[in-house]
């Protein structure tokens, strides 16, 4: 080939082909279904139905359950059972039909486990992560309802917090409640957003009382140190961390050019993300360069963080991100998670998210946080 | 992409010292260069000015296809670093020479086309078109420069200089890969 006008000519048109097949194997047509915020919010009411129905008398959540032989999975998490909580108290704020009863049983569950320690400090469990998570489902409720009869309860967490940040701002992961002591070393990729945003709010609620210098100080250390220090790779997409610097900003105080920085690049990450899951397919081709759907949680992880960058975008003309693009990204979480909710005359199946034949109960919180968040950036019908 | 990062690119796709190897060795070497740029940028001024439908018709974010070009790119650095440059036979005669081989397949890369299109969804059609003409327009200034013997030095520097934008081309390849990976 090459020897003649015709040969030379195939050749630039077989370099044009392998030219496409790199384009086309690297970009694929991202799904994004468009839908309106009031398709959003019926899929957040079959999501908290499907939570509310499907909770025990004691307030627990029904944890995991597999569509496929029809069973209860083993098994509970306490940070999602406050996580869940959260999701619940956020979707009462709204107005949406059955959160309200199905919080206060879980917020009892969750009363019923606190730890008493020293120094009139409680604690929801030895995963730090859920008494951040608590506190920030107590705050959504004070808000929504204007009851201050958790007051006390929500400073003796905040106390229990407080008490879990390092000199650095590292969080502590695990504390001994025998020992009412930290576990040397624990850390995790969640539980330092969680806390970030458990203590802001506490600022925001009771803006006298100090509680915004540990939360500053975490903040600070997850901007600047946390990705060296505990996990480089891959990553950490932390969508706790978007609500505590939307709620930092929300205070109102000045986010540092760190904490604008690393905002920006968690904003990339919740994009890069958001493109690449709406790329995958459940069948085709497709379905093999780009695997899976990953977990509901997951992606509504990234709902929650953008809603977050969303928000503080909104209030802090610092934030360098394009608000377009971010609306666009916030709102195709939102159509693919309508489109993956299933439909159901199982309660056990209606209003929930699975992947591979099981959900599990913090499919449904995230799913519902983010699709709530979306409803900012969706059009009425 | 920053302007700067398309300039580069932009440059190093065209790649004028190694275009210029699918010039005639005639003194018309000037004439088909700009003849074969000028048709290069009239088969690509659709591309860009109807980029974003384009991305939209594909469902393909910007961002998207930034990785996507920037793979692209990389490939086809990696491959000219090491091909053997173009030569003007076979060809066209006389002044068709600047469709076949100047226009396609020397200039009318995938790559390029590629570039133009990502360029004019982030920076317009009008932005991409232009830096495309600039680019496009070194190809007929390199080939003002006379014609040398092919064991010379002019030959050797040519050839050094065409591999050497081959190697820049991957670099900017992986910075336009990067850019879309970390956008929003």
């Amino acid at each position: 080939m090459g020897t003649t006008v015709r040969g030379r000519v195939g050749a630039g048109l077989l370099a044009w082909v392998g030219g496409l097949a790199v384009v086309a194997a690297t970009a694929h047509p991202e799904g994004c279904p468009t839908i309106t915020a009031d398709e959003a919010m019926a899929s957040a009411q079959a999501g908290i139905d499907w939570i509310a129905e499907n909770q025990a008398a004691d307030g627990r959540f029904l944890y995991r359950y597999d569509r496929d032989d029809g069973e209860v999975l083993p098994g509970y998490n306490y940070v999602r059972h406050a996580g869940t909580l959260l999701a619940l108290e956020q979707a009462a704020a709204v107005g949406l039909d059955n959160a309200t009863p199905a919080a206060e049983r879980a917020t009892a569950f969750a009363i019923d486990e606190l730890t008493e320690l020293d120094g009139d400090r409680w604690a929801f469990t030895a995963d730090t992560g859920g008494t951040g998570l608590l506190v920030a489902a107590l705050v959504e409720h004070r808000r929504a309802t204007g009851s201050t009869a958790s007051d006390p309860l929500l400073r003796g967490l905040g106390r229990f917090l407080a008490g879990t940040v390092t000199e650095r701002g590292a969080v502590v992961a695990l504390w001994d409640l025998e020992a009412d002591e930290p576990v040397a070393g624990s850390r995790s990729p969640f539980f330092t957003g969680e806390i970030l945003w458990a203590l802001a709010r506490l600022h925001a609620e009771f803006p006298d009382e100090g509680w915004d210098e540990p939360a500053r100080r975490i903040s600070a250390y997850l901007a600047t140190e946390r990705d060296d220090t505990e996990r480089r790779l891959p990553p950490v997409s932390d969508h706790w961390g978007a609500y505590g610097w939307d709620e930092i900003s929300a205070w109102p105080a000045e986010l540092t050019d760190d904490e604008l920085a690393y905002a920006e690049r968690q904003a990339g990450l919740f994009g890069l993300q958001v493109r690449y899951e709406s790329q995958r397919r459940a069948s085709g081709l497709v379905a093999l360069t780009r695997g899976p759907f990953a977990l509901t949680a997951g992606v509504g992880t990234l709902g929650e963080g953008l809603g977050g960058i969303h928000r503080l975008a909104e209030r802090d003309p610092d934030l360098d991100v394009d608000r377009e693009d971010v609306a666009d990204r916030l709102a195709c979480v939102a159509g693919i998670l309508v489109e993956r909710q299933t439909q159901s005359d199982d309660p056990r199946l209606d209003g929930a998210w699975f992947r591979q034949g099981i959900t599990q109960v913090d499919d449904q919180q995230h799913a519902i946080s983010a699709l709530l968040a979306a409803t900012a950036v969706l059009e009425d019908p | 992409m920053t302007l700067a990062l398309f300039v580069l690119a932009a440059l190093c796709a065209v790649n004028a010292p190694r275009s210029r190897g699918a010039l005639p060795v005639t003194d018309e070497r000037g004439p088909v260069a700009t003849i074969g740029g000028a048709l290069t940028l009239l088969v690509l001024v659709p591309v860009a000015a109807f980029a974003d439908p384009l991305l939209d018709l594909v469902d393909i974010s910007p961002a998207t296809a930034r990785i996507a070009t920037g793979l692209l790119l990389v490939v086809t650095g990696i491959l000219l670093v090491g091909w053997p440059m173009p030569r003007p036979e076979p060809s066209l005669p006389g002044r068709r020479a600047a469709l076949v081989p100047v226009a396609f397949p020397t200039l009318l890369t995938p790559g390029l086309a590629l570039l133009v299109l990502t360029a004019a969804a982030d920076h317009t059609a009008v932005v991409s078109l232009v830096v495309l003409a600039v680019a496009l327009a070194t190809v007929p200034a390199i080939a003002m420069i006379p014609a040398r013997p092919p064991d010379s030095t002019q030959h050797r520097v040519l050839d050094g200089s065409a591999r050497v934008l081959a190697g820049v081309l991957v670099l900017a390849g992986f910075g336009l890969l990067f850019d879309g990976v970390f956008d929003v």
